[in-house]
This record gives C-alpha cells, structure tokens and sequence, in this order.
C-alpha cells in the first residue's frame, strides 16, 4: 500500500488541529518533538488504496526562528520527511491567515492551500474565488470548513490527483518584490546566494530570511559560501534597518495582489464612516464637539439630580419629626435624638443626596461610552496631551479618574517613562472623581439654585487651567521630549447602547459612592459631634471651637470660615468626608448651633431646613470659595498611598500633596474675592 | 506601509485605523494585519491597561465585570 506524509501548518486558530481530528479521528499518537516540549501529533488514515501520516505542526504566525514552536516547524519542513504541507487560511480573514502562505513562499515542497471557515466568510458577505487564487499560486486552492467532515471531498479528490504532489508554489511575483526593496539591498544578497537554493530553500526565501537577520537562515548558507562572500554578506547585512518591515512590506503586497479580483464583498466590512464621526473624529470641530457633549452632560446630570434634592429634603424633614416626636414620647434621652437626628439622619440624607448627582453623571457617562463615542473623545484630545507633554494614552487614566481618582493613579501603569507617569498622576488628581461631582453638584445646588450650573462650568473651564499649569510645573522636571511617542487607535463603530449593562454600571457606581459615602459621612459626623461635646452643653468650652476659631483668622484670608475650613481639610480624606463635617457643624439653624442645642436640654431638635441652615451659615462668596478649595483639593488619602505606591516616591507625592492644598487654597481665594464681586 | 507606520509612531504621530487605511490607500483589514505582523516581530505593542484598587468589588472605575471600555491602541516597543 503507498504512503504518504501531509504536514498540516497554519497560524494559531487557522482550524489545523480540527482538520487533523476530523481526518484521523482515533488514529492519533502524541508526544513531544525530540529535546523540546512542544507537542507533537501524528495522525493516520487510509484513503482510496492509500495510507496517510497526518503531522499536525505546532500553530505558529510564521515560519521565522523566534520562537520554539516555530523552529521545530521550520526543522520539520526543511527535513524533507513531509510528501505535502497542507497550509491552512482563515477564509474570514485573508488579509492576515495567509501571511504564513507568504512566509512558506520559496520552500521547495508541495503545498496545497486550504481555505477553511469558508461558511463564516460567506456569512460576511465575502465571494471568494478559489479558482483564481489557484492560478495565481500555481497550487491546488481547497475550500474547506474543518470543523464539517462533508466538506473534506474537495480535499481527498485534490489528494488523488498525481500533480498534488508535484507542483509547486510560484515563488516569481513575491521575489519581484522583494527586488523592488529600497537600495537594492535584496538583489545584493540574492547574489552572493547559490542561484539553485540550498536544501527545501530557494535563493529568494534565503535572501529574505537573511535580510531579516534570521540567525538560522544564516547557519543554513553559511557553509555554501566562500570566506569573500561571507565577509560580504556580513557587511551587507550589518547595514540593514528593520529588515523584517522591509520583506513583511512585501508580503503584505503579494497578499494584496493575491486577494485581487479574487475575493468581492457583497456587502461592505467596513460600514461607510457617518457626517457625524467624520465631525467626531475631525482635527478642528472634534475638540469642541466633545466639550459640549461632557459640559452637557454635566448639566443633563443636575438638571435630573436636583428634584432629587428637593424631594429628600421633604423626606428627611417628615422622617426628622417623626423620629423626634416619637423618641420624646418613648421619654429618650436628647442626647440621642440629637445624635440620630443630627448626626446620622443628616448624613444618610447627605449621601443620598449626594447619591443623585452620581446617578446623573454615570448615567450620561455610562451611555456615550456604551455607544462607542467615549474612545472618540480619547482621539481627539491626544494632541492636548501633547500639548501638555504627555503620551496620547495618558487620556486613560483621566477617564478613568472620572469615576475614581485611585483607579486613575494606578491605571498610569500605562505609561512607561516615570516622569510622564508622575506629570499624569500629578495631573489625574484635578479630575474630579464621582464622589466630588455628587458634592460638588449638591453643595452648589444648595446654595446657587440653578446658578449652580454656572458654578460647574467654571470649576470646568478652571480644572482645564489647572491642569495646563500643573502640566508645565511637573512637566518642566519630569518630562524629556523623548518621551512622546504615537500611537495607533482602533475605534470601536458606534453601536445601540445595551441599556441593561448601561442600568446595572449605573447602579452599581450609585451603590458603590453610596455605601462609602454612608460609612465615611457617619463616621466624620460623629467624631466632629463628639469633637464639639462639652459638659456644661457650651459649644465654646469644646475643643473644636477653640481649634476653630483659633484658626479661622487665618482661615478667613481663603474666605472659608472654621466650619468650611474643617470640611476642606476633612475632604483630603476622602471627599464625602466634607459633608460629614458640614451635617455636623451646620445642620440647624444658625451657626453650629444645632447639636449643642440638643446637648444642652433641647428635646426637640429641627433638622428640617438642612440646605437653609448652610445658607444661614456662610455666604454665597464663603461657599463658592468653599467649592471651589474643595474641588481643588487633594482627591483623597487612597490616591495618595496609592500615587506613593505607584511613583515609588515619598519626595514627589509629598510635592504634589503640597502643590495641591496650596493651589485650592489660592483657587478658595480667588473665587471668594469675585463671589464678593458679583453677589 | 510598515516602515511609514513605524514612522508616524516614532513622530509621535497618534492615528485611528481608519486614517492610516485611507493615508495609505488600503483597508482596515491590511492594517490591522500588519499591526499583527508588526506586534510578533516586536516592533509595536498594544497598551494594556491595568488598574488596581483596594476596593474589593468596587465598581467606581470598572463596567460591570471588565475594565471601562478603551480604544485599542498600539505604541511603539522600547
């Protein structure tokens, strides 16, 4: 009976080991290929009076020496012992499948082309003639879906025939191209070569392989060469740059001429790029476009959030009451009402509050992400960052701070040069994170009523300021022009957002800030509440007003006074942390009256009126300079640890914490001198 | 078209796919095979973004069980 060897080669996922299951079934033997630990597979079967070895080659990209897979492939061609190497494509994908056809161009062994998943091509519209690719290989081309043992007939007619084994790849059209290479570079080697090729190689194959300081190319045309042609091919192939882009180039043309006239969609890929991402994408209106959907965003967020606002209010004043009148009655003692209603009923209305703005955010953030228009916006701002010194990728971590200021940090891990990573870490922390935009929308809420959107768009426009200046400071020690490099962007098409993910992101940012924002606001509550506990019930004799008003001479130059001083310091902690101190220090009527009220014998206590006691409390100037410190503020104590951790840098964490406070401070100032302008 | 990608990368030139298709007159499908080709001889690499907090089952950075969605993008392998 006759025998035969097929080889079965082909890149990862072309469908190899499929064909070989389907062609052996049980007829397998595995082991491993002699002194490497890569698997080997030999199969048998019989067809029409003859016998066939299977040799299923390990999955490689090509048929370069880079890696152990790839030259126990290339050994096992070279050695002879296959009859017929069956090459395997993803019909779906050409473009790239075939490259190791291209790569096998100029080895001296039969081969026939299988273009598997032929039924998934067709699915994409793709008509593909196997006809033509056949004669422009000059080799049997045999459509195939692996993973269907009715479609091998093809295969076995094709293995019948006598000349399968005989024809050979045209190598001509590939190695005109290679001739074409920039300076000559192939024909110069190509000389020096034995024209009849060496072994399985032709001259053309070597020459290419050689050209891409392929070490075991070399060792194959070593000993076929005098010491002249050596010396001479060694000083050609030293002055040779990126040798691998110059063939790769020419492959990627000989599968281009390939695939001409050969395959045609019915329906395009590609759809056709709409006005719309042509203004999304483009260099002038792509910035603007952009700032206008985040700014709207941010406005759709309030306008959403703030009935929100007034409906925990009534809800808080209703469940305050109640609360009151019904522990009064049970005869509880004042100190606890005061600290339930004061302290904790405060702070769950707070956070919830807080809440509202986060599900504004998330919910216009979450849905131009969920169709695709996110990853535009990271395009058009690359050259800003370029502007700013920083890499195109370092948009990542901004957008990632957005949600949260930690994630931001470390997603700098991203960027490779120290310097750009600390300039970007530095930079990370004007973002503001999800908690910020829920105190950030509340507090002005509160205080400016529908102004408030005002006051957003200003920290906006002044966060775009900070962050230019803050470029240049960090930037000017940290950044080396070398530092830059480009980057290639592939954009997702748009798509219909999946309003389920889009709902559970939503909710599962709101019960996260939610659950933070209750356990920090709580806790802060409490401890400024103990903090201000005295005896005698005289808020004066407690230590956090002899702190505070020991301070708040200072104080008042930022326009903040002791209260709103307390919160800012207390937000470097964690930004809901301000809203602790505020519902402990400003939650009755008056200034930090409420509390000690109750302390002092008060049954009845009024927690009502919590926006109107802020109001009460400070001034619109002493509250825009309040948002403004505290947008500007560190972001939290985690983003420190974790800017430490990730700078590996006590001295620059420490610069940046310092830059931070006093640029809030100085930002705190500002805005309280033009708040006492306009209002 | 290799050696004008790497070129644009090392001006730190930042492009979509889609305009280095139409800059050098191809498909998407080429050069997004190319970049595969480029990325197995070690010349480019694609940016993987990692982030990690403290946060156990925290959702503030993250969409649901992955990583907020990116573009893909490739750089230049130093």
């Amino acid at each position: 009976m006759k025998q035969m060897t097929i080889a079965l080669l082909g890149q990862p996922n072309s469908g190899k080991s499929t064909l070989f299951n389907g062609l052996t079934g049980s007829r397998q033997h595995v082991g491993n290929w002699p002194g490497k630990t890569v698997e080997r597979k030999e199969g048998y079967f019989a067809f029409d009076g003859k016998n066939y070895t299977v040799v299923d080659l390990p999955g490689t990209y090509g048929l370069s020496a880079n890696s152990e897979e790839e030259i126990v492939t290339r050994e096992y061609i070279a050695s002879g012992k296959a009859d017929l190497v069956c090459i395997l494509t993803d019909a779906s994908q050409l473009e790239r499948s075939l490259f190791m056809l291209a790569d096998y161009t100029g080895i001296r062994t039969p081969v026939i082309l299988l273009l598997n998943m032929m039924d998934v091509a067709e699915q994409q519209g793709k008509e593909i003639s196997s006809t033509s690719i056949a004669k422009k290989l000059g080799i049997p081309v045999v459509p195939i879906i692996a993973a269907d043992k009715k479609s091998y007939g093809d295969l076995f007619k094709t293995l019948k025939e006598p000349e399968t084994i005989s024809t050979m790849l045209d190598e001509n059209i590939l190695s005109d191209l290679y001739k074409r290479m920039e300076r000559g570079v192939f024909k110069q080697v190509f000389s020096l070569l034995p024209e009849e090729g060496i072994g399985v190689y032709s001259s053309s194959w070597l020459a290419a392989k050689l050209i891409e300081q392929d070490s075991m190319a070399m060792e194959v045309v070593w000993d076929a060469l005098s010491t002249d042609d050596r010396n001479k091919l060694t000083a050609l192939l030293s002055q040779v740059r990126d040798g691998s882009l110059l063939t790769g180039d020419c492959k990627f043309k000989w599968i281009e001429s390939l695939l001409r006239d050969s395959v045609a969609e019915r329906k395009k890929g590609a759809p056709k790029r709409s006005r719309f991402d042509r203004l999304a994408t483009s260099k002038t209106w792509g910035k603007p476009l952009s700032i206008a959907i985040i700014i709207l965003g941010l406005v759709l967020s309030m306008v959403i959030a703030i009935p929100f606002m007034g409906l925990f209010s009534f809800l808080l004043s209703a469940l305050s009451l109640l609360i009151t009148h019904g522990l009064s009655d049970a005869g509880a003692p004042a100190l606890i009402i005061s600290l339930l209603c004061d302290g904790v009923l405060t702070a769950v209305t707070f956070a919830l509050m807080m809440v509202v703005f986060v599900f504004g955010i998330s919910l216009v953030f979450g849905f131009i992400e969920e169709i695709g228009y996110m990853a535009r916006i990271s395009y058009t701002f690359d050259n800003t960052m370029a502007k700013f010194g920083l890499q195109g990728k370092a948009i990542m971590p901004f957008i990632i701070s957005f949600g949260c200021n930690i994630g931001g940090v470390t997603g700098t891990r991203v960027i490779d040069s120290w310097g750009q990573r600390v300039t970007t870490m530095a930079l990370s922390w004007v973002v503001p994170c999800a908690a910020t935009w829920g105190v950030v929308g509340l507090v002005s809420s509160v205080f400016f009523g529908s102004g408030a959107v005002f006051v957003v768009l200003s920290l906006f426009a002044v966060a775009l300021l900070h962050m230019v200046i803050t470029s240049k400071i960090f930037g000017k020690q940290l950044i080396k022009d070398s530092d830059r490099s480009g980057l290639i962007m592939e954009l997702p098409p748009y798509h219909k957002p999946k309003y389920k993910n889009l709902l559970r992101f939503v909710l599962n940012r709101m019960g996260d800030v939610l659950i933070r924002a209750l356990k920090i606001i709580i806790l802060v509550s409490v401890l400024f509440w103990a903090l201000s506990y005295t005896a005698d019930g005289n808020v004066e004799n407690s230590i956090i007003y002899t702190i505070g008003t020991f301070i708040e001479p200072v104080t008042l130059w930022f326009g903040l006074r002791w209260q709103t001083f307390m919160a800012f310091i207390a937000s470097a902690m964690g930004k809901e942390a301000a809203l602790g101190v505020l519902a402990s220090l400003f939650n009755t009527s008056g200034e930090a009256a409420g509390i000690w009220a109750a302390m002092s014998g008060q049954a009845h206590v009024n927690t009502s009126s919590l926006g109107g006691a802020l109001l009460t409390g400070i001034s619109k100037a002493e509250a825009l300079a309040f948002i403004y410190a505290f947008f500007f503020n560190v972001p939290c104590l985690m983003a420190v640890a974790s800017t430490q951790q990730e700078s590996h840098s006590v001295r620059w964490t420490f610069r940046i914490v310092g830059y931070y406070i006093v640029t809030a401070l100085l930002m705190a100032t500002l805005a309280y001198y033009i708040g006492l302008l306009i209002f | 078209m290799l050696t004008e990608m790497v070129r644009m990368l090392k001006n730190g030139e930042t492009r979509s796919l889609q305009e280095i298709a139409d800059i050098l007159k191809t498909d998407i499908s080429v050069v997004k095979a190319q970049l595969e080709y480029m990325e197995n001889q070690g010349y480019i690499k694609k940016v993987a973004l990692e982030i990690s907090c403290s946060g156990k089952n925290c959702n503030a950075c993250r969409r649901g069980s992955g990583v907020i969605s990116m573009p893909v993008m490739w750089e230049l392998k130093k």
